[in-house]
């Protein structure tokens, strides 16, 4: 009894912090939710308008395709890392410019790259300058280059933290199995393979559950500042659509069905992963 | 022991002392809060801000007990940040916005004005019907009408004359101006400076067009029954896909937004034409600063083909708006902020340092600047008229500036962006009607 006296704060903070926001808003998903005047209940009626609008569907879409991101996002500074630990002297500068784009603010670099991709940027500009003037394009507002320039930020803003971590993951590796390896004539992409991989997966798991979510709840302020989530819908999110139904559009209901449904995904997605991840490690 | 005795009633006398001065200075505070009374008011910055100072400094002197804090929102966020202090129930005394029904939108957080509003005011103020339950002047306000704002476009009769057109006779009807668009075009000048990214280009080229293709009775109407699937619409967005397809816009303009690069191409001579604002901002006396400066020409938008109108009308009404908010601090004092900016006192001032065209009848607005006294000239004596955009709400306006690029590239298919358009507008929630 009385243990359970000490677990009670946290259970008071977490109540409090976590579970009772999430059923308000599970709560006002049922409703016409007009914040701060009355909200009438409005049964399914926000859940049954997600599931019959083709801008929801088209949001979905994007979500899917930007998981297309996720092995860019893992092996680019998976294979950094690995180059930096094994072939780089004072690996800690690199390591440290590499890191420097996770030190700005999303929004700055999602402004930084609305002009380094403008029409008239130094992308396109630089394109012409060498003779490839076919290739120019508009960036940010071709809906087929939409999500794939994000993926492209993303991948440029998340390298560096991904690099550190998996630098400091290898660092934990004792340094005698590479020697072995390299002394029995493995070359760098089987040290890669058989070493480096194996030895930090839970590691490279984890990075891949962060950019999971960080791909369904925080990609907000690079869409927000680098397409507004257009051409039309092209490349809304659906954290994007909650803050434009909320605050844009004024429908609060919506957009807590919304939120809602990003839950049910967000948990679905990364409890998948884990119960795969633990039946593997069964497995083996 | 003795000292003692002494050092008490030192301490106690210390202690009266101290307690007398707290009460004083409390009482002293309180007399003065209760004197001063801060009005906190939000805008978009347009006005602009040292105009706006100018407008506060004046009521501050002659209302000493009332101080103005001015925060300009930035605009994109705007209307973002209103929703937040809608919601809250905190926030600014007095708000900005349009003078449209845009301001029913944030309805739940107006304070009606109806016991506040003078007769005078009621008689000498244009547009109070723009603001008040059922689009109606005699309904209940839910702000004060402020400032004239119209649509019109401006020229640079230097690229005209260098594509061999006349600088002083801008084209009238839409054949003329297909012309003037190929010869500046064959003369290496892009007719139309023109960008798409941000909507707000568009939606003054759709206001304009295809107001022209409206029956009187649906153009009267626009306000209360926003038909976005009306032939008229399409047809004004087939014209701008067809200037669009013959090259006539700014090169890769779905990726231009209007504010700011489209005016600062304009400005710098990177277009022969741009559709622009009568007053207020990207307007005449923004561009004279701009190197088209002096060869800045002011011209109707074109009569469109097949259109109901024989002759030009102006797009022209009330432009912004004032409204005080239900948790205000001090209605009345606020409300003597909006009187005071409704005063024809207040309204020159804001004309002569930010082109805030009048909207009060008592007001007579003089400018040396002829475009900005052709302009005037034109308010004076054209018909006037309101199209479906200046009379749309908020969310309609943000599916529309969405679809804006995607229609531009067809992306979107005309028909299918109205119905989007349409399906916005028609979920609003509906305007009071008390």
């Amino acid at each position: 009894m009385l243990e359970a006296l000490y677990v009670l704060p946290i259970v008071i903070v977490v109540g409090v912090a976590l579970l009772l926001p999430v059923a308000s808003v599970v709560a006002h998903s049922f409703t016409d939710w007009q914040p701060g005047y009355g909200s009438p209940w409005v049964g399914d009626r926000n859940y049954a308008e997600l599931l019959q609008s083709d801008q929801f569907h088209q949001i979905l879409f994007n979500q899917a395709f930007l998981l297309l991101g996720i092995p860019i996002w893992t092996i680019l500074p998976l294979v950094i890392a690995s180059l930096l630990h094994e072939r780089v002297p004072v690996p800690g500068v690199f390591r440290t410019i590499f890191f420097f784009p996770a030190t700005i603010s999303p929004v700055v670099i999602g402004i930084l790259f609305t002009f380094i991709l403008a029409p008239t940027g130094p992308v396109n500009a630089s394109l012409r300058a060498i003779g490839l003037g076919g290739l120019t394009h508009n960036w940010l507002v071709d809906e087929r280059l939409g999500k794939p320039v994000i993926i492209g930020v993303l991948a440029w803003a998340t390298l560096g933290t991904g690099v550190v971590i998996f630098a400091a993951a290898l660092s934990g590796i004792a340094p005698e199995l590479f020697e072995a390896a390299t002394l029995e004539g493995a070359n760098w992409w089987q040290r890669l393979r058989y070493i480096t991989v194996p030895s930090i997966r839970s590691v490279i798991e984890l990075w891949i559950v962060i950019l999971l979510v960080t791909l369904f709840v925080g990609v907000f302020p690079w869409i927000y500042s680098l397409t507004r989530g257009g051409p039309g819908y092209s490349s809304t999110t659906i954290d994007f659509d909650i803050y434009q139904n909320a605050l844009t559009f004024g429908y609060f209901g919506l957009a807590a069905a919304e939120a809602v449904v990003l839950l049910v995904i967000v948990a679905l997605v990364v409890g998948g992963g884990a119960l795969v991840g633990r039946a593997r490690r069964s497995m083996a | 022991m003795n000292m003692n005795l002494t050092k008490r009633p030192r301490l106690a006398l210390c202690g009266i002392v101290a307690v007398a001065c707290l009460t004083a200075s409390v009482a002293l505070g309180a007399s003065r809060s209760q004197q001063a009374t801060e009005l906190t008011v939000w805008d978009w910055g347009s006005p602009s801000p040292a105009s706006m100072k100018e407008l506060d400094t004046a009521f501050m002197k002659l209302n000493p007990g009332i101080t103005i804090k001015r925060v300009h929102q930035p605009f994109n966020s705007y209307f973002t940040l209103l929703r937040t202090a809608t919601a809250t129930r905190k926030g600014p005394d007095i708000v900005e916005n349009y003078a449209s029904p845009a301001v029913f939108d944030y309805a739940r957080a107006l304070l009606p004005l109806t016991s506040y509003r003078t007769a005078a005011q009621k008689k000498d103020l244009v547009g109070w019907n723009l603001v008040s339950s059922s689009l109606s002047a005699s309904g209940t306000p839910y702000a004060m009408p402020w400032g004239g704002q119209g649509i019109v476009m401006y020229y640079n009769k230097r690229l005209f004359k260098k594509a061999g057109l006349d600088p002083n006779k801008p084209p009238k009807t839409w054949k003329q101006f297909l012309a003037a668009c190929e010869a500046l075009k064959n003369a290496g000048i892009v007719p139309i400076a023109e960008g798409w990214k941000d909507g707000y280009g568009a939606e003054w080229w759709i206001d304009t067009l295809s107001s022209q293709y409206m029956s009187p009775s649906e153009l009267a109407t626009v306000g209360t029954k926003q038909n976005w699937r009306s032939p008229a619409v399409r047809k004004s967005l087939e014209l701008l896909v067809d200037l669009s397809d013959k090259g006539y816009f700014t090169p890769d303009a779905e990726g231009i937004p209007l504010f700011p690069d489209t005016l600062n191409n304009f400005g710098a001579e990177k277009g022969a034409m741009a559709i622009g604002l009568a007053a207020n901002c990207c307007n005449y006396q923004e561009f004279r600063k701009a190197k088209v400066g002096k060869n800045l020409g002011v011209m109707e938008p074109p009569l469109v083909p097949g259109g109901k109108w024989a002759t030009q009308k102006l797009n022209y009404g009330p432009g912004l708006s004032w409204a005080i908010t239900r948790w205000a601090k001090d209605p009345a004092a606020a409300y003597k902020f909006l009187t005071f900016l409704g005063t024809p006192a207040a309204q020159k001032m804001a004309f002569k340092s930010s082109t805030v065209f009048p909207n009060n009848v008592k007001t007579r607005a003089v400018t040396s600047d002829p475009i900005g006294a052709k302009i005037l000239a034109w308010v004076a004596t054209k018909p006037t008229y309101l199209g479906i955009m200046t009379l749309m709400r908020a969310p309609t306006e943000a599916t529309l500036d969405k679809l804006v690029p995607q229609i531009m590239t067809k992306k979107v298919s005309i028909e299918d962006a109205l119905k989007q358009i349409q399906a916005t507008a028609d979920k609003q929630p509906k305007i009071p009607t008390k």
